[in-house]
């Protein structure tokens, strides 16, 4: 049995036999402290930064805010201390991604944009991390590791999604039918791959890119393969740098490979693996995204009650029952969020839930607070506006919300499994 | 005739907006190019629209007027909320002969002005404007005055989610004198009757510029439903997405209708349902408009494919002119009073 076919089996009984047995979750000692230090450190650290951001042309790039992230630890925290990290404090086993949703929310109630960035590179990251190749994870990771205690640090970043394939590589019965066009034809030590990728996070600056091809076009999804691609391969370079309508902290950007030998020692997991690896990242970062969406939907509501304190109006009853709503929602999505990651790896239609759930309450809370302040809710600089461009991101990366409703479906509907969680 | 003009306007703002929409969104609200480019507005008489024909101006109705801002704001709804307020700048003037006289020779003087109302310390547009129809109630009773931009002290400026190049400002609005030069005065009742018919006037147009702004996105929508594949079939294929257009076009078309009808109310002087028009008629559009940026994926979120604009559009013409639950409850408690 080969390794991907292992991994698969382990996975599909871990998910039936844990499928709505997973419990509700109070954070731990150890979580608790990371959402002390984020929070502290984004309102000291990375705030100074937002406004002047989101300001910017979209082909600049902030490197001071990484410096700072990178000595504070913000970029090695998830690799583990045996490969050189700073050493699973987020501990996934234990704790699933629990600590990496509190990270990301911490953050993005300071500025969504950010979030994205440290979790894009912790997305590159993840199929390195997954893969369980000890030895190549060390040698992948080390320069990552070392960079971060220097003025030049190294980012990662995660690359899928194409011009003809997007949210449709993001869930099961879509990826079946899509193809990715990026090809990697194997040669004597390794493989050359051609093709483009777009709208990757952290595609323009980072250093080291975990990237899925295809061996075989005619094997679909089975012919996936992960490789992890560095910036000064001959035959690699960035194309067009999007202009977002949000999340300017972090650039997405085309990422154009022209014939780019990669050595067979780069290449993660198996050949073949590479769906399997992208289903297990993208199920471990939906509910870190729903975190996203919820830190940026608790600083609307943060501005807001302050808003109407200074105004007088927060002893109007229905502002009271618009603002208690606004507090119940956030309160119930994240916790199916924190539930969703509690386990490690999370249940794919809990991650999807999650993503869809908490997404959706962000944007209905940013909405409901523009609407509330009226003209001084789209003012520029009472950064609901901000919040709002920012959030609707997070219904339409890891899968848009309406492929993340059919990826629950797709798991729920078939054999009646839906019964499992009631 | 009239629909020829709203044929020109439709022409002329496809013309000269469309192929610098993105400029427009760059660009400083002060800059040259913003200015020349409403003072060519100007130049077709898109500033003389409401103005009575015997004042010199082109004399459309308020439907009329409304269904021309709904067509400049399919291209841009920015500078149809700037015309907008111009327009409402202007309206309490032409309900009095010597007022209707008034703007005649402001207009006469300066054609290619443009005005913007002004009844608190919220400027909702300075971008090209050059005088302000200020309301204001003093014991000699309540006036509307025109001054000079310049001669109120601004204190700050600033740029909006959307509706670029529109520009809001705060000014020191305790400090402005004004006096019998320039103005219309009435009783303080009759004032702030009139002042209520401004706002709404407001609403129903803002209402019309929101249904243009979302028919363009529905189209941007259907565009690229019918262009791009997804999972191996065509977008317009997948079940989901013909749901979501259907419901898309469901609630334009309810807000188009219903923007119909209050713009033949106040047609007849009857405003009564503008305020929760408005606020029925932008969240629509506005639900519409998330839901064309959603059918786009990540190309959505993206400034070149122009549809995330119409979205912040739409969330800014429910943010404007107050908020929309304030417009509900105000209509509920106008409801109550007209019962009592």
């Amino acid at each position: 049995m080969s390794f991907s076919e292992k991994l698969g089996k382990l996975l599909l009984d871990y998910n039936n036999n844990n499928r709505g047995r997973t419990q509700y979750y109070v954070l731990p000692p150890k979580i608790k402290e990371i959402q002390s230090f984020i929070r502290e450190w984004a309102q000291k650290e990375a705030k100074p930064f937002v406004q002047k951001i989101d300001q910017q042309e979209h082909t600049e790039f902030d490197w001071e805010l990484v410096r700072r992230g990178a000595k504070a630890g913000l970029l090695t925290r998830i690799i583990p201390n045996i490969l050189g990290g700073d050493g699973g404090v987020f501990d996934f086993f234990r704790f699933g991604t629990l600590g990496a949703a509190v990270f990301c929310e911490e953050l993005s109630a300071v500025c969504s944009g950010m979030a994205t960035l440290f979790g894009a590179h912790y997305l590159g990251i993840m199929p390195i991390l997954v893969a369980m190749d000890m030895r190549k994870a060390r040698r992948l990771l080390k320069p990552i590791c070392e960079s971060a205690k220097t003025d030049n640090p190294k980012l990662c970043a995660f690359a899928i999604t194409e011009p003809g394939a997007g949210s449709d590589v993001e869930d099961n019965e879509g990826g079946q039918k899509a193809h990715l066009s990026t090809f990697a034809k194997r040669v004597s030590g390794g493989y050359i791959l051609n093709g483009r990728k777009q709208f990757i996070s952290n595609g323009s600056v980072a250093s080291l890119i975990t990237v899925f091809a295809c061996t075989d076009k005619s094997k679909g999804i089975n012919a996936w393969t992960c490789f992890a691609v560095t910036r000064d391969m001959k035959g690699f370079s960035v194309g067009r740098i999007e202009n977002k309508m949000g999340q300017r902290a972090s650039h997405a950007a085309e990422l154009i490979f022209e014939d780019v030998f990669v050595p067979e020692d780069n290449r993660i997991g198996l050949e073949g693996d590479g769906w399997l690896l992208n289903q297990l990242t993208l199920d471990s970062s939906r509910g870190p995204v729903g975190a996203i969406a919820l830190g940026g939907a608790r600083h609307a509501i943060e501005i807001c009650i302050e808003y109407f304190k200074n105004n007088g109006l927060i002893k109007d009853r229905y502002i009271q029952m618009e603002l208690a709503d606004m507090l119940q929602k956030y309160e119930s999505a994240r916790s199916l969020v924190w539930r969703s990651c509690g386990t490690f790896p999370p249940l794919h239609y809990l991650s999807a839930m999650a993503k869809c759930v908490a997404s959706d309450t962000a944007m209905e809370i940013c909405s409901k607070t523009i609407d509330l302040m009226g003209e001084d809710g789209i003012k520029q600089k009472n950064e609901v506006e901000k919040i709002f461009r920012d959030i609707k991101l997070t219904q339409i990366y890891e899968g848009t919300n309406q492929i993340n409703r059919l990826a629950v479906a797709e798991e729920l509907l078939v054999n009646d499994n839906y019964k499992k969680i009631f | 005739m009239s629909n020829q003009l709203i044929e020109t306007i439709e022409r002329f703002t496809k013309n000269e907006f469309l192929p610098k929409i993105e400029q427009i969104e760059k660009t400083e609200p002060e800059s040259e190019f913003i200015t020349d480019l409403l003072e060519r507005t100007s130049e077709i008489g898109l500033n003389l629209l409401l103005l009575p024909e015997e004042e010199g101006g082109i004399g459309l109705n308020i439907p009329l007027t409304g269904k021309a801002l709904m067509k400049m704001a399919e291209i841009n709804a920015g500078i149809s909320t700037i015309y907008l307020f111009h327009y409402a700048g202007m309206f309490p003037f032409l309900m009095d002969e010597n007022g209707a006289k008034l703007i005649r020779e402001i207009m006469r003087t300066n054609p290619d002005c443009l005005l913007a109302p002004l009844q608190s310390s919220y400027l909702p547009n300075i971008t090209g404007v050059k005088y302000l129809s200020v309301y204001k109630e003093t014991n000699a009773g309540a006036f509307f005055s025109i001054l000079p931009v310049h001669e109120v002290e601004i204190i700050e400026k600033g740029k909006n989610l959307g509706l670029r190049p529109l520009c809001y400002s705060s000014v020191n609005f305790e400090k402005i004198k004004i006096g019998e030069k320039n103005s219309i005065r009435m009783s303080v009742e009759e004032g702030k009757k009139l002042s209520g018919i401004v706002k709404s006037f407001i609403d129903i147009m803002l209402s019309a510029i929101a249904v243009g702004n979302a028919r363009t996105a529905y189209r941007h929508a259907i565009n690229y439903a019918t262009e791009r594949y997804q999972g191996g079939d065509i977008l317009i294929n997948h079940s989901i997405i013909q749901v979501m257009l259907g419901r898309i076009l469901a609630r334009i078309s309810a807000s188009s209708a219903y923007c119909e009808k209050i713009l033949q109310d106040a047609n007849n002087n009857n405003y009564t349902e503008a305020g929760i028009a408005k606020a029925f008629i932008t969240e629509c559009c506005e639900w519409a408009c998330s839901d064309c940026v959603q059918i786009f994926g990540g190309y959505g979120y993206m400034k070149d494919f122009h549809v995330e604009r119409h979205l912040r559009d739409a969330k800014s013409l429910c943010a404007i002119s107050g908020g929309n639950m304030f417009k509900v409850q105000e209509y509920i408690k106008n409801l109550m009073g007209v019962k009592q």
